[in-house]
């Protein structure tokens, strides 16, 4: 049974020796054609003239579309409809389509893009949160509110109260393969489309809405993705619908894939914030009343803003009880790129917040932040039979005062049952060595002048399901065919986090045969319909479920045959070793298989699987959106250079609860990719958009997501062992996004090195370049 | 990329009809994106003579076909000039430098953003386009040595090693060959930034020549970035300072990524020299190194950045400060 265990990744050797297939590596038909769009130049206005004669005179142009060229539906939008793949007129940032040139290659597709003339009367264009919120220039009404309890009352009547702004980067997803598409014409006007897509059934949709087909007519494929986080929930639709279209109208096959460049102006990143805030709280630090308002710039369209900005401020308490809190939430609309999802989906942002208040709590009472962050943090609940909820190993117990609190209630109406922070911060102290570790840091900096140190450590709470309650559903196809192969499909796609080989592992386990025997086959949407985007963490929980319901119901097709003929019982018939036994008989797997196929027993097998147990209101912000909660946390060292504003991470020491984990490798993977990528977030990938709306950073050598050697000096990573007490997959927890949020240790022991250089709060906002360490140095250091 | 003619070629003269390409790896980066269109590359990296590191007096003669890796490791290198080696190592991948020569090192093109973009106006890469840096984002760009027509930086860490350690130029062209100082070799931007040295077409960089190093001697690099390793500088400060009895009495150094070629003070050498070290001496030479304002607002950072590195560095240089404790590099948890 190879669940639990530690085995490389299904394609780890198709991955280092570059075998692997990704859709541009795909052996196209012959006659491909290429696209390329015309972009806008500008932020906010209307055409008034597209002069194409250029751009169709180029050479190896074969047609050029505009929005008057497509036959059916203009819309790439995953939600409201208003997102046209080509502009209709007015133009709403720059690097917006305006048309697609369909060439004979990629190159001439590209060069011929750039030669229209086009004019356009140019109106203001609303780019920052200022300018939003003056214009009122918003998505949905008006502001979104949770409250619970009177914040403003509890905060007026606190001894102390801080107040105070942070501002939060977007990030750009850096995909290693870019965005891509290939669409293969079919008889009939049928589509096969091959996108690099976190979402199948997604693009089916929109491509069979653009040709004007029912989905059955269109079939998306995905083998494989070079990375996805987030950014390719979306944000394929426009590829994959223009080269359908392009595709149909040419009757050839047809390509598109983004330039570096191009990629990064056209698409959506993640949101930035702003989050201010108020806070009211004792000597110990202990909040009686904390109010948030966040603003977050979503960009021209809505895409996915709402439910990113609604998990927001779902994880505005991030692990803290508050009993009186209360959040506003404006999604402001603005000229720039549609932001989309990004590992986190508003999650991270909301949870920045957050632990940006706890930190200036603990420098106003001179208190160490993780005392402030323990004294805050959800109880620990007793479960029926009297013990803690999860026990799990050397968690020390929790104050009395702890035990005996009754259930404690998320400021949306969620009861926290499996809160396992305080045992597993202690675990986490005890493994790096926090408090002596502390001490040594503030004697090296007392005689450090030009250096100085610090450190934190941050904790992670983060509920696990899709918000929207009914993507929470999968489905799987199990084909055992009759020499013992099994081949597995499912909704899930693979974009390298190893849902494909946990997905086999689980699928072994049920059969008891080894991993060799199992074939995952790309992502189909003819194979598994309507499925749901692997997003939200949630690819092996409800994909490892649906084939395991469908093998289950193989296995004991195949037990009920093979007992039936044996005069055994079925429950007696044993799936072990490659072999299987059915009283004194023994055979293998594939004899198995055989004798079934021959006693006409069908082998193919659908599986089905859905969350239980959630339900949600997002407008009233009430109900139970998360099926469990995954948690974490992590301490970093950093060391700033006070003269340069340079900085470096030392060591990091991680202890993250993946459940009982499917794959520890594969988790422990995702743990430090994610730490990376939210270290990276917080530090060094700087978005800047220039006043006319055009993104400056627009290729690695102006935004820098963190290198190698950035990586901690140091890197300890470890899984808290244990079970998820909610019955998922084998016990296990989902592992994509939480670990990006331990990134926030490092912001936080930046604020604390800024912090040993002088007596006022850093107030760092992120990311903290080397730039904005620097004139935190000199503004506690009073020399601004 | 455009389709292009490409020559081996066989002698130091034959390089006449094209783009001398070496490693390429800054050359076949800028044809890809067509910043650079040459119709025809002359490949030198078969010529004969131009890899070795050999000793000429005390000094060294490296060839221009040594690569940056080679060049960085060579013992006799980490021995004298340790600057050297520092200063290649903070730059680019281990990938890169295996490629990467000393001749296209020192002829590496500027790394303005809007030199780039081929969608921009540049007058570097079109003379008399206009530089939309001018009114554009720049943080990357100089302090010193602009022109009204073009306010870029060069980039090279190893040049800006070699300008501290009074390196020479070796150059065979049509009348023969000829050293030149390194300062020389490259010219101001005035109204055609476009042209960036003295070298004409079927000059050829042979090797760059290394004087003895001052005995006693402490070097030092120091390349401020947004990122520990694989970024440019925003600013590099170069040294070398011998002292006596704690009074300077040599001193040289180099500034990189503040000007359109290393850049070097002579008046900030001139109060060092006979002076004892001491903060306030450093702060005051500091005081000269900032032209007032920044030739771009995106700039303004550099400013400070620039004279507290030279502070900090001189401060290693002449044991004010202890290296362990101020270092960064060297910090470990
Ligand atoms: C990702 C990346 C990061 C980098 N980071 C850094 C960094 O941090 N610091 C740094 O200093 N550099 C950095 N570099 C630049 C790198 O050092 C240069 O690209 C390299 O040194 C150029 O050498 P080459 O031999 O490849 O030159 P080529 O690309 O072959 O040529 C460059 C130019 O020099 C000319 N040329 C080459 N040799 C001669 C010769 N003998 N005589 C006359 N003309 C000649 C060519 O015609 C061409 O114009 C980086 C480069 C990359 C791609
Ligand atoms: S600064 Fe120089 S390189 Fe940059 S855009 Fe202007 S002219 Fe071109």
């Amino acid at each position: 049974m190879s669940v639990h265990r530690p085995t490389p990744h299904d394609s780890a050797r198709l991955h280092v020796t570059g075998a692997a297939r990704y859709v541009d590596d795909i052996p196209t038909p012959a006659g491909c054609l290429h696209l390329a769009f015309g972009q806008s130049t500008i932020a906010h206005g209307t055409i008034t003239a597209m002069d194409l004669t250029a751009v169709r005179a180029s050479e190896g142009v074969i047609a050029v579309l505009t929005a008057n060229d497509l036959p059916h539906a203009n819309d790439v939008s995953p939600s409201i409809h208003d997102e046209p793949l080509l502009a209709t007129g007015t133009v709403h940032y720059v690097g917006q389509p305006l048309f697609a040139v369909v060439a004979t290659s990629h190159t001439a597709a590209r060069k011929a893009a750039r030669l229209a003339e086009v004019t356009y009367d140019t109106k203001p264009a609303i780019l920052t949160i200022e300018e939003a919120m003056a214009a009122n220039s918003r998505f949905e009404e008006g502001p979104r509110v949770y409250t619970r309890g009177d914040a403003s009352g509890a905060i007026d009547a606190s001894a102390h109260v801080i107040d105070g702004v942070i501002d939060m980067g977007g990030q750009e997803h850096f995909y290693l393969e870019g965005q891509a598409a290939l669409a293969l014409p079919q008889d009939d006007g049928d589509m096969v489309v091959h996108s690099s897509t976190q979402h199948p059934s997604e693009i089916q949709h929109k491509v069979a809405d653009a040709l004007g087909l029912p989905m059955h007519g269109v079939k998306v494929e995905v083998r494989r993705m070079g990375g996805g986080f987030g950014g390719k929930e979306s944000q394929g639709n426009a590829l994959a619908v223009a080269c359908a279209v392009a595709a149909s109208l040419t009757g050839k096959p047809c390509k598109m894939r983004y330039d570096r460049d191009d990629d990064m102006v056209i698409t959506g990143k993640r949101h930035d914030f702003r989050i201010s805030y108020r806070a009211g709280f004792d000597h110990a630090g202990r909040v009686q009343g904390i109010e948030f308002v966040h603003y977050t710039r979503c960009g021209w369209a809505q895409d996915l803003s709402l439910p990113v900005a609604d998990r927001a401020m779902l994880h505005a308490d991030n692990a803290y009880f508050f009993e009186n809190i209360r959040i506003e939430s404006h999604r402001l609309r603005t000229n720039t790129q549609s932001a989309t999802a990004f590992r986190g989906f508003g999650g991270p942002q909301g949870i920045v917040g957050v632990e940006r208040v706890m930190d200036q709590i603990a420098h106003h009472l001179g208190l160490d932040p993780l005392e402030v962050r323990k004294v805050n943090y959800y109880a620990e609940m007793e479960s029926a039979d009297g013990g803690l909820s999860a026990p799990r190993a050397a968690a020390p117990l929790p104050p009395e005062s702890i035990l005996t609190k009754k259930k404690q209630v998320t400021p949306y109406g969620q009861e926290v049952t499996d809160f396992v922070l305080h045992g597993l911060t202690a675990d986490l102290a005890a493994r790096c060595d926090y408090e002596a570790r502390r001490v040594a840091v503030a004697e090296w900096n007392a005689g450090s002048p030009v250096l100085k140190r610090g450190m934190a450590i941050t904790p992670v709470k983060f509920g696990i399901s899709f918000t929207l309650s009914h993507l929470n559903q999968a489905g799987a196809l199990v084909h055992v065919y009759q020499d013992g192969s099994v081949a597995l499909n499912h909704g899930g796609t693979e974009m390298g986090q190893g849902l494909y080989q946990k997905v086999a592992q689980v699928a072994s386990g049920v059969f008891g045969i080894g991993l060799e025997q199992v074939r995952l086959t790309a992502t189909d949407t003819s194979k598994v319909p309507n499925t749901s985007a692997t997003a939200a963490s949630s690819g092996s929980d409800l994909n490892g479920m649906a084939v395991l319901a469908a093998c289950e119901a193989l296995r004991a097709r195949m037990a009920d045959h093979l007992a039936a003929v044996r005069q055994g019982e079925p429950a007696d018939v044993v799936f072990e070793g490659g072999l299987v036994r059915v009283g004194a008989d023994e055979m293998t797997f594939c004899a198995a298989a055989k004798e079934c196929y021959e006693g006409r027993v069908s082998l193919s097998a659908t599986g089905f699987y859905k969350t239980p147990d959630i339900s949600w209101d997002r407008i009233k912000g009430n109900g139970r959106p998360f099926y469990y909660f995954a948690y974490g946390a992590a301490c970093s060292e950093v060391v700033i250079d006070t003269l340069t504003g340079e900085y470096k991470v030392l060591r990091t020491d991680i202890l993250h609860d993946a459940g009982r984990s499917l794959n520890p490798a594969l988790d422990i993977g995702q743990i430090e990719g994610g730490f990376v990528q939210g270290a990276g977030w917080l530090t060094t990938e700087e978005l800047v958009w220039d006043d006319k709306g055009r993104l400056r950073t627009h290729a690695p050598s102006t935004y820098k997501i963190p290198a190698a050697s950035d990586r901690p000096k140091v890197f300890n990573v470890a899984l808290f062992e244990g079970d998820n007490p909610e019955a998922t997959i084998h016990r296990s927890k989902a592992v994509g996004e939480p670990p990006f949020c331990l990134g926030i240790s490092v912001l936080m022991a930046l604020s604390d090195a800024v912090a040993a250089c002088g007596a006022a709060y850093p107030a760092l906002d992120a990311p903290a370049t080397p730039e904005r360490v620097l004139k935190a140095v000199m503004r506690v250091r009073g020399d601004a | 990329m455009r389709p292009f003619d490409y020559h081996r070629a066989e002698t130091f003269d034959d390089v006449t009809s094209g783009q001398i390409i070496a490693g390429g790896t800054n050359l076949l980066d800028l044809m890809k994106i067509q910043v650079m269109t040459p119709e025809a590359l002359v490949d030198i990296t078969r010529l004969e003579g131009l890899s070795a590191i050999v000793p000429e007096g005390d000094g060294l003669r490296i060839g221009a076909l040594v690569t940056n890796s080679a060049l960085a490791y060579d013992p006799l290198v980490r021995a004298g000039w340790p600057l050297l080696s520092r200063a290649i190592l903070a730059g680019a991948s281990a990938q890169i430098r295996n490629k990467a020569t000393t001749g296209g090192n020192l002829l590496q093109r500027t790394r303005c953003p809007y030199f780039y973009d081929t969608s921009q106006p540049c007058n570097k890469r079109t003379p008399g386009a206009g530089c939309a840096a001018i009114g554009g984002g720049g943080r990357m760009l100089a302090l010193f040595g602009t022109s009204d027509h073009c306010l870029a930086a060069h980039p090279s860490d190893m040049a800006v090693a070699l300008t501290a350690l009074g390196a020479e130029v070796e150059i065979h062209g049509a009348n023969g060959t000829r050293r030149v100082p390194l300062q020389d070799l490259y010219v101001p931007p005035a109204d055609r930034p476009d042209r960036e040295t003295i070298l004409e077409t079927g000059d050829l960089i042979t090797a760059v020549i290394l004087p003895a190093p001052k005995s006693g001697s402490r070097q030092g690099y120091r390349k401020v970035r947004d990122r520990a390793s694989y970024a440019f500088a925003l600013v590099s400060v170069a040294g070398a300072v011998t002292m006596e009895g704690g009074t300077i009495t040599d001193v040289s150094l180099a500034f990189g990524s503040v000007a359109p070629k290393p850049w070097t003070i002579p008046e900030v050498e001139q109060m060092l020299l006979g002076q004892p070290a001491s903060d306030d001496l450093f702060r005051r030479a500091a005081d000269l190194l900032a032209p007032d304002p920044a030739p771009h607002p995106e700039t303004e950072y550099k400013r400070a950045l620039l004279r507290r590195t030279f502070v900090a560095t001189m401060r290693q240089l002449t044991g004010l400060a202890d290296t362990t404790g101020t270092d960064i590099a060297r910090a470990e948890a």
